[in-house]
């Protein structure tokens, strides 16, 4: 029975070197939204005694846009990976040895992980979470597993690997891949079989298969065009070359209030109220001094400008010119510089408390934002008063500020 | 990759320590892993994560592969009479507006939920799906036709 599956399944593509051509695609691409997972999830959570560049300004756009750009572009090439060695699913024996069974095991793991990942990442862009779990706290513990896991698949297929490398060691001259030998990988010809299994087989076998070069091309053209589709008619949301033919992602550019898309609107956080109160203060407690400004008192400081763009972990970001008071200015009022702040919003819910680590608000571009591109700022960007900062998360650059506090 | 060039299958001592310390390194970061899971992620959720782990491998395996496989062989009976680049064609054309679908649908799924705010989900993801799909369908065609053209003046 799994002579004739695997017999079904076999296509000249269905090779080491196919494997290996995807493969170390596949496992670069994973290994940079690990990087860029990394030091997303740290900028939020960060360890004690880390510490962050805030230049260049865009840094945090460049490496959430990358994580999201490229972990959109994984879902075909893994498919592809798996469409590749799928036959080997249908071994027999299953297992030989304990190493084999263990290799089994991490491998099952590296793709439920994988494709768990990459399915709820997607989804998560487009704000859909169909899950039973918390998803940041899965994504972070799956992403280990996944390098974990694929680490150990690269190490016990290293030899195989090697052998598939190098292009001219792989393809015949008339652009088939050369055969498999003994110990060169597990993606061989499928012995002939005796008996009612072997009629079968041979039936199975009559079926015209397509000459092996363009089987091997059919599937990397189908795999490179397809990885090529998915990003170009997406990336548009945070790379402005390709905003034209964004078609699918979930934000466009400078869409929203004042051009530039949101996330959480003042109704959701339950701020409309307080949010245009008159007598709405933002409260600056330092270690001796405390001091509450009026909107009026914010305005009559010296005001800087900044081009700084919000930059969100769904993947997306814009580039805007905002204008406000300096963080460290503020902090000067009540012999705060040089320190840690404690960053709190009036609206309810997640991120209503944030820390602005010591080297973001020192930094100069750091603002207590009133004005986006020109205006005053809408309430769904976080009138009277917001947090914008270089090289951060958007979930950090807190809106509709109440305080900023020395903790 | 050292002796990726010698010819010989790579079993020499530094491909073995290479081996043994990737394989290392990956049980140490599927610890790390393990404990970051437990963690961060409530028991009462685990057979959530669980569930999904194992629904996913079923999902691909027993379902869209063997879809998959169905549609190669069904392509490659009427592949007689189009070509083989014509089939190939096809093959590029189906994967692709597959892929493109697989993007679609979060999108379409969560638009039917609705959108927090009309900044976020603004494209007509459902009309874009069958729009790119259209256009895959009209080249995939134009390519088949001139490939068959191509064929039958070389007679």
């Amino acid at each position: 029975m799994l002579v004739l599956v695997r017999s079904a399944l076999a296509s000249p593509a269905r090779h080491p070197r196919t494997a290996v051509v995807i493969g170390r695609l596949l496992g670069l691409g994973f290994l940079v939204c690990f990087g860029t997972g990394l030091f997303s999830h740290y900028l939020q959570n960060p360890l004690p005694g880390m510490a962050f560049p805030t230049r260049p300004a865009s840094l945090y756009r460049v490496t959430q846009g990358v994580h999201v750009v490229v972990g959109t572009a994984l879902i075909p090439l893994l498919l592809a990976k798996l469409w590749t060695v799928y036959p080997l699913l249908f071994r027999w024996p299953p297992v030989r040895s304990v190493g084999g069974l263990l290799e089994r095991a991490a491998i099952a793991l590296l793709v439920a992980a994988a494709l768990v990942e990459l399915a709820t990442g997607v989804a998560n862009t487009y704000q859909w979470y169909p899950w039973p779990f918390r998803f940041r706290e899965t994504h972070f513990a799956l992403a280990w597993a996944i390098v974990g896991t694929l680490a150990i698949h690269i190490g016990v297929k290293l030899p195989v690997i090697a052998r598939w490398w190098r292009r001219s060691r792989s393809i015949a001259p008339d652009g088939a891949l050369l055969p498999v030998a003994e110990g060169e990988g597990d993606l061989r010809p499928e012995p002939a079989a005796s008996g009612l299994t072997g009629l079968l087989q041979r039936r199975i076998d009559r079926a015209a298969v397509p000459p092996a070069a363009v089987s091997r091309r059919a599937v990397l053209a189908a795999t490179g065009a397809a990885t090529v589709a998915v990003v170009a008619l997406t990336a548009g949301e945070t790379l402005p070359a390709l905003a034209p033919v964004n078609a699918f992602a979930p934000r466009r550019l400078r869409y929203g209030p004042q051009g530039l898309p949101v996330n959480r609107t003042a109704a959701e956080g339950g701020v409309q109220r307080t949010a245009l109160d008159p007598a709405w203060r933002l409260e600056l407690r330092g270690p001796e001094r405390t001091a509450a400004l009026s909107l009026a008192d914010l305005r009559a400081m010296p005001q800087t400008e900044a081009g700084l763009p919000i930059a969100c972990v769904e993947g997306w970001s814009t580039q805007a010119r905002w204008r406000g008071v300096r963080v460290r200015d503020l902090a000067d009022l009540v012999g705060a510089r040089d320190r840690e702040l404690l960053v709190r919003s009036f609206a309810r819910g997640a991120y209503s408390a944030t820390v602005l680590q010591r080297e973001f608000a020192e930094d100069p571009l750091t603002l207590v934002a009133l004005e986006l591109n020109g205006e005053v700022l809408h309430v769904d960007h976080g009138y009277p008063a917001r947090l914008i900062s270089p090289a951060r998360p958007g979930v950090l650059q807190t809106k509709w500020l109440r305080s900023l506090e020395v903790r | 990759m050292s002796t990726g060039s010698t010819g010989a299958p790579a079993t020499g001592t530094g491909v073995r320590a290479a081996r043994a310390v990737l394989i290392a390194i990956g049980v140490v970061l599927t610890g790390v892993g393990a404990v970051v899971f437990v963690a961060g992620v409530p028991v009462r959720q685990w057979p959530g994560v669980l569930l999904w782990l194992a629904g996913a491998v079923v999902l691909h395996d027993a379902v869209f592969a063997p879809l998959v496989l169905l549609g190669t062989r069904l392509l490659r009976r009427a592949g007689g009479r189009l070509s083989w680049g014509g089939v190939a064609a096809v093959q590029v054309a189906l994967v692709v507006g597959g892929a493109l679908t697989l993007i679609a649908f979060p999108g379409i799924r969560s638009q039917q939920l609705g959108a927090r705010n009309p900044s976020v989900l603004v494209f007509p993801y459902g009309l874009h799906l069958a729009l790119a799909w259209a256009a895959i369908g009209i080249v995939t065609a134009v390519v088949v036709v001139a490939i068959g053209l191509r064929r039958a003046r070389r007679g």
